[in-house]
Order: structure tokens, then C-alpha cells, then sequence
């Protein structure tokens, strides 16, 4: 499947789950988020460039969708995005493991920055660290658990990809290389 | 270049904040909100209609004895604490016969379709602008205060919970009368701030709504005094307050639409002044005739209040307000007020009072 097709389809129907579904299906009150799925996807993908833009793109969709502050979300979901195609600039994530390993941290830093930034940007820090405990915690396993199901998915879905190393050459569509990876290579 | 496209997206995420945070959410924000609400709700409800077995897991059976027996208990503590409200508002409007009409409000009933937990606290329900509701609008349950209408769509509306961090409402002890701004938390703690420290407060005293800023009338169930202790100004208590019943345990509430007019008298400082005066000069001067007729007046009171509890929000329709003023000059004036709810068979509004002068005043 073409890559910008793949992403596409991954962008709606994670619309549709997030807006839709999501809701239907929290537990004790704890929903996944599924707008997470399109941005880590092309942030491994694409590179950081694209993959910060997917995340403030989703993030922006779910800030004006919800009732809190206008930015935070987009903030924090860019923030994955980026660090998602600066891993994927320095190593292969493919096999199941790695993809489980960044689901899981992609989630975790996901709740962790989103909450920093509410609290950063609001006036009463009081119960954050137990929001943290019994809330952002939860969201973020449950979000990783629907992460790492659907990268592996799509992992399959999706073969057209060069390898990463061919990346690291610097000739292909995929974006230049970090400076990170240069210094790598020498 | 390429790094460019983070940094400049960041730097916009940042203005959006810092932008939203100062217009606090209105302006051009709100009207892109309720657009996209308008798209994504729909979606939501729409779904919702299917069972969903997950999700009653983490949260009390219904099934559970003891989860209904603590459900009755806080319940039956709402009532005392209602009643007690009422015996003394009755007290007051004895002594304020100026004072016929507290809770002129209209309200909405409507159904909770959604809540959310954690860093936003709010709930989805199913009555949107297109039934009068718009934002800022206070939300009561049949179990007393809930929340304040955050954003509206044609058919839907998101409710910002009274537990939630950016939540603030003016309450006040219901026994001394102090009063202070209630805020939420992140975990849901509800603190009293600002309240002046000659006051006397007791944990277990009833917390309810002052009536400042207009959102909510006089009077609204809040929750009970779980601990004081004073501010580091030591000029004002700091009152942890327990809420009087499990939020998310709502599933129906009333939009108090009414009438802002009658809030606005609530809200009068002379006024609200003036009442403490009487009730200061009612315990003073022992009026056997007041004292002696309270438990009447709440006897009276809680066969109204369990009948329109027990009612349990059926419907919408009444939002009215019966006054017999006939009956002032011959002392039988029977009042009959609702914050936000008929008196008539309509919802099971937490403070729906039933106040009958005519006894207190014999």
C-alpha cells in the first residue's frame, strides 16, 4: 500500500476510533488515545519533521474536541511525533519488541508531557501527582496497548518501506538525516 | 530546514496556550471548539448507545448492597442537610417578607452521556443550545451541585465538574454562614479557600452554595468539612471539603437555564447581608413562634422534597415557580421554590424547597 495512502486511511479511521469509539469503550472512566497511532506511525515512518507535524495536527484536533486549554495537547503529541522520527533516524524499529518498547514510552511520554503542560499552564497544582497515579497511568497503558497492536498491524500492511540504513545514506525521499546520526556513522 | 517545521510548530502550540489561557477559552477558540464539538459529539452519542461492559469496571456495582446502602445514605445526608437549609431559609424569609422569590430559575434536564476524569474532569450531556442551554450556565444533580456548562453544540453540551482543577464557585459553611471560593483538583479534592478565620468550623459542617457570581442560587448541597486547617496567610481557613456523593455516580442533572434576573438577587451583597442580619437577630431574639414552627416547616419540606426526589428527574417541563402571594397578609402564604426545577412533578432538583410561611408565621 502506498505510503501517503496508508497514512491517510490510519489518520480517518483513528479520527473515528478516538471520537467515536474511544468513549464506548473506556474503562472506569480511562479512555485510550487513538489520535497517538498516526502520529507515532509517520514520526517512525517520515522522520521528525513530519511526524511533529502529524502530532500537532492530531493533537490540535483533540484540544478543540475537548474542554481543556487550546495547545496542550498539540504540544505534547508533537513532541512525540518528533522524538518518535528522531529514534527511528537512529535505529530500525520494526520487530515486535522495539515496537512495543516505543508504544509503551511513546504513550508514557505522551500523558507525562501533556500533563506538565496543563499544569504548567494552569494556576492550581494541587492532586497532580496523584492524577499522575490513577489516571495519566492508566491512559498510558491502555493507550500502549492499542499503539502497539496497531503499529504491528501496520508494520504488516506496510512493506514499501526502505531500510533505515538505505536512510541513513541520506539518498532517499524520507528526509534528511539528523546531524545525531551523522556523527553516528563516522 | 527541516528542523525548522518542529520548532515553528512549537512555538505556535505555545502562542495557541498562552493565547487561550488569556482569552480563557472564548473569542475565536470557542466558536472552532464548537464546531469541531459539533462534528465529533454526534459521533460520540451515537456510539454510546451501545452497551459498554468495561465500563462500569473501577466504579461501584449498582448491583453491590453495600455500594446502594452508602448511594441511600448520602442521599438521605442530602436531605437532612437540605432540610436543614430550608428550615432555615424559612426562618429568614419569615423575617424578610421582601425576600418571596430566592429561586426564580428555569432549568433543563438532561442525561450524562459521557464523563471523563483525570486531568479534565467533565461530562457530555445530551441537551445542547438548541434547548436553551448556553455556556456558563450552572448544573445541579438530584444530589446537589455538579457542575458549570463549559461549551454547547445544537444538541450536546460538555459540563466542566465542580471537582475539576479550573472549577471555582463561591460556597459557604451552612451553620456559621462563612464564606469562601470552592476550587476542585486534578485528584478531585474540593478545598474552601478564603475563609476568614474568625468563623467557626467544624469538620462534618455542610458546605453549600453561596450564590456569588451568579452561577448557582443560595443554598445547593455541596459536600461536608473533611478537615481545617489555617492558610499561610493564617487570615484564612483552608477547608478540605468531601463532596457529598460520587460525581461520577450521576446520571441525570438539571441546567439551571433560569431566569439570570433572580440570580442577580442572589448575588446582591445588601441583600445577602441583610439576610444575615435577620438570621443573627432570629437566634437572638428566641421567637418561640419561629422555633416552634420549624420542625413543621421541614416536616412539610421533606414530604415535598422526598416526593420530587423520589420523582428522579423525569422530565423537564415545569422550570416553574408557584408564589401565592394572596396569601401573605392572612399568613398563609404558601411558597413554593425550586432552583432550577417545578415543584410540580418535575425533576428531582436538590434543591427543590417547598416552604410553607403560613406555618412559621402563625
Amino acid at each position: 500500500m502506498p505510503k501517503n495512502t496508508a497514512y491517510a486511511l490510519t489518520f480517518v479511521l483513528c479520527l473515528l476510533l478516538q471520537f467515536a469509539v474511544a468513549p464506548a469503550i473506556c474503562i472506569g472512566g480511562i479512555e485510550p488515545n487513538f489520535l497517538l497511532i498516526p502520529v507515532v506511525l509517520v514520526g517512525l515512518r517520515s522522520g521528525y519533521a513530519s511526524g511533529s507535524a502529524m502530532g500537532f495536527i492530531c493533537g490540535l484536533l483533540e484540544d478543540f474536541a475537548g474542554s481543556e486549554i487550546i495547545g496542550c495537547m498539540a504540544l505534547s503529541m508533537l513532541i512525540v511525533g518528533l522524538l518518535a522520527g528522531i529514534a527511528s533516524s537512529v535505529m530500525e524499529i520494526r520487530t515486535a519488541p522495539l515496537l512495543a518498547i516505543t508504544a509503551f514510552v511513546a504513550a508514557v511520554l505522551n500523558e507525562l508531557a501533556y500533563g506538565l503542560i496543563v499544569v504548567l499552564s494552569s494556576a492550581d497544582s494541587a492532586g497532580v501527582l496523584s492524577t499522575v497515579v490513577s489516571y495519566s497511568a492508566f491512559t498510558a497503558l491502555y493507550t500502549a496497548v492499542m499503539l502497539f497492536i496497531a503499529l504491528v498491524t501496520i508494520n504488516l500492511v506496510m512493506h514499501d518501506d526502505p531500510a533505515p540504513s538505505t536512510r541513513l545514506s541520506g539518498g532517499t525521499s524520507y528526509g534528511r538525516p539528523l546531524k545525531l546520526k551523522s556523527r553516528r556513522l563516522r | 530546514m527541516r528542523w525548522l517545521v518542529p520548532v515553528v510548530l512549537a512555538v505556535l502550540s505555545i502562542a495557541l496556550i498562552t493565547l487561550c489561557v488569556r482569552m480563557d477559552g472564548g473569542g475565536a477558540f470557542s466558536v472552532v471548539r464548537s464546531g469541531v464539538q459539533s462534528v465529533t459529539q454526534p459521533l460520540e452519542a451515537a456510539v454510546a448507545t451501545v452497551p459498554n461492559p468495561l465500563k462500569s469496571i473501577g466504579q461501584p456495582s449498582e448491583d453491590d448492597k453495600t455500594a446502594q446502602l452508602e448511594l441511600e445514605n448520602s442521599q438521605l445526608k442530602t436531605l437532612v442537610s437540605q432540610l436543614e437549609e430550608y428550615r432555615q431559609q424559612d426562618q429568614r424569609l419569615t423575617s424578610l417578607l421582601k425576600l418571596s422569590d430566592t429561586y426564580g430559575l428555569a432549568s433543563v434536564s438532561a442525561n450524562v452521556t459521557g464523563i471523563t476524569r483525570g486531568w479534565n474532569q467533565t461530562a457530555t450531556i445530551n441537551k445542547g443550545s438548541s434547548q436553551g442551554i448556553r455556556v456558563g450556565m450552572g448544573v445541579i444533580s438530584s444530589c446537589g451541585m455538579y457542575g458549570q456548562v463549559e461549551s454547547v453544540t445544537s444538541s450536546t453540551s460538555t459540563v466542566r465538574l465542580m471537582t475539576d482543577a479550573n472549577s471555582s464557585v463561591g460556597a459557604m459553611i451552612q451553620g456559621s454562614r462563612a464564606r469562601g471560593i470552592l476550587s476542585g483538583s486534578y485528584d478531585g479534592t474540593l478545598t474552601l479557600n478564603y475563609v476568614d478565620i474568625s468563623y467557626t468550623v467544624g469538620e462534618g459542617d455542610i458546605v453549600i452554595s453561596s450564590g456569588a457570581g451568579g452561577t448557582y442560587p443560595q443554598g445547593i448541597i455541596i459536600g461536608t468539612v473533611r478537615n481545617v486547617e489555617p492558610d499561610s496567610s493564617k487570615l484564612y481557613y483552608r477547608i478540605t471539603v468531601d463532596p457529598i456523593y460520587p460525581i461520577s455516580s450521576c446520571q441525570e442533572v438539571l441546567v439551571l437555564t433560569g431566569d439570570e434576573d433572580a440570580v442577580a438577587t442572589l448575588v446582591d451583597e445588601t441583600l445577602l447581608d441583610s439576610i444575615v442580619t435577620s438570621m443573627t437577630s432570629i437566634s437572638t431574639g428566641s421567637s418561640t413562634a419561629n422555633s416552634s414552627a420549624a420542625p413543621s416547616s421541614s416536616a412539610s419540606t421533606s414530604a415535598q422534597s422526598q416526593g420530587t426526589t423520589s420523582a428522579q428527574t423525569q422530565s423537564s417541563a415545569g422550570s416553574s415557580q408557584q408564589t401565592n402571594q394572596s396569601g401573605q397578609q392572612s399568613g398563609q402564604s404558601n411558597t413554593s421554590a425550586s432552583s432550577g426545577s417545578a415543584s410540580s412533578g418535575s425533576n428531582g432538583a436538590a434543591s427543590a424547597a417547598s416552604t410553607n410561611r403560613g406555618t412559621a408565621g402563625e
